[in-house]
Order: structure tokens, then sequence, then C-alpha cells
């Protein structure tokens, strides 16, 4: 077994496209998080990395508690990383205290980066959709005995006009 | 999502018309920070729905639940209520 050891393969580094998301601690302020971003990248880029793509989602509300907080500043990346560098990479991210979590997953070369975002506009557009119509109900609520009245009104009308002038020519007739 | 895709439950199709959402939709990737459209597939209780209630094929099913455990580990997701 220990000459299998000896002889195990040599793990050349190779370039792989890795997708990093981090999640950072919400006291802090804009700019420290700039700051702390720019030391993370030139630790990055120490260790033969490069960012392709870099995206800050910004302060957002978490689904459940981490540590004491109840918020995170999301910041997503695209590099390209040595293989071999995984593990230093987890180490430096496990013990730095301001990052709460992070995620690295290895992506294909096709990989398109996409933001999703919630549909809080047809959130929006649907109770206003729903508002038009009560309104309009309303209103035609409001509008159909009118025009009903009014049509009895003027049959009415009519009615007793026809009738009168009937009863008045045909009784003296008769 | 240019489209909008219903998710649907096609548990009350009948057997030849039951369709995967992800194979009709064409979509590239279930992304885990998609979490819009996980929500479909995950419980009241914010467990993974199964496949005989979603009707998704198994192929991306796997993919989906892989999603689903990511986005719960930033915390995109709740693991319970």
């Amino acid at each position: 077994m220990a000459k299998k050891k000896e002889t195990a393969r040599v793990i050349e580094a190779e370039n792989r496209k890795y997708e990093l998301m981090l999640v950072i601690q919400p006291e802090l302020l804009n700019s420290a998080v700039e700051k702390k971003l720019k030391e993370f990248e030139a630790f990055l880029a120490e260790n033969g990395g490069s960012v392709d793509m870099k995206d800050i989602w910004g302060k957002q509300d978490l689904a459940y508690r981490i540590g004491k907080f109840d918020q995170g500043t999301y910041v997503a990346y695209n590099v390209t990383l040595p293989s071999t560098f995984n593990q230093e990479l987890d180490e430096h991210l496990r013990i730095d205290k301001d990052v709460i979590r992070f995620l690295l997953m290895a992506i294909s070369d096709d990989y398109e980066y996409q933001t999703f975002e919630e549909d809080f506009a047809p959130a929006e557009e649907e109770p206003q959709a729903k508002k038009t119509p009560v309104p309009s109900r309303k209103a035609d609520t409001g509008k159909k005995p009118e025009v009903k009245d009014k049509g009895k009104k003027a049959d009415a009308k009519d009615l007793s006009k026809k009738l009168d002038s009937i009863l008045e020519g045909d009784d003296l007739k008769v | 999502m240019s489209k909008k895709v219903i998710f649907s439950t096609n548990q009350k199709m009948s057997p030849g018309k039951r369709r995967c959402t992800f194979c009709t939709s064409q979509m590239k990737d279930i992304d885990y920070k998609d979490s819009p459209t996980l929500k479909h597939f995950v419980n009241g209780f914010k467990k993974i729905k199964g496949r005989y209630y979603t009707g998704v094929c198994l192929s991306h099913q796997k993919k989906l639940s892989n999603a689903i455990k990511r986005a719960r580990h930033l915390a995109l997701l709740p693991f319970t209520i």
C-alpha cells in the first residue's frame, strides 16, 4: 500500500470555472463591504484566480436566522480558479467572521449568469386589475337600475300616454 | 424569465398526457438562485414535494432537489416554518 501511495498521481492545477456566493453580515457599511471585497479579490489574484463577473445583490432578508443576524448582503462571483485552491479558499472563508455563509460551485464552460426577480410587478398589477372591476361593477350596479328605471319610466309614461289617448278617444267614441 | 411558466400539479391528468414542466418549458438549468420557481415545489411545511404530486421527471427532480438544498444553505429558502 505504501508503494502505491508513493506513486500516487500528481494532481496538476487546472483552471476551472466556479460560481461563488457570499453572504456577508449586514452590520457592515457599504464602504466597508466594498473594501472587504477588494481585499478578497486581491487574495484570489494572489493565488492565481481571476474574477469574470461580480454581482452585488445588496441587503436582503434571510429565510431563517443565522447566528444573531436576520439580514445579509448577498454577493455573487463568477471566477476561474486553479483546481487545487479549493481547500485553502474554504478555510479562508470559514475563518472570516464577516462572511456568514458561502457556496462554491463548479460550473460548466457555457454557463450564463442569470438573475431572478420575484414578480412583484404582476402582484402590484393584480390588485389594480382587481380594483378596476370592482368600481366598474359598482358603476354597473349603479347604472343598471337607473337605466332600468329610465326604461321603465319611459315605458310607463308612453304606456300611460297611449292609454290616456286611447281611453280618451275610445271612451268618447264608445 | 420572460416567459411565464405555469407550474401546475399534473396529478389529475391522465397518464399519457402527464408531462414534466421543466421538459416542456425549455428551461436551461434549474438554478439555486431562482427561488420564485423553487417555491412551487415546496410543501406547506417547506418540505420538497414528491414527484407524485408535481409530475416532474426523474432527472429534473434530482436537479431540483439539489437546487433547493443549495438555496436552503444560503438562506434563500427556509428549512422549516
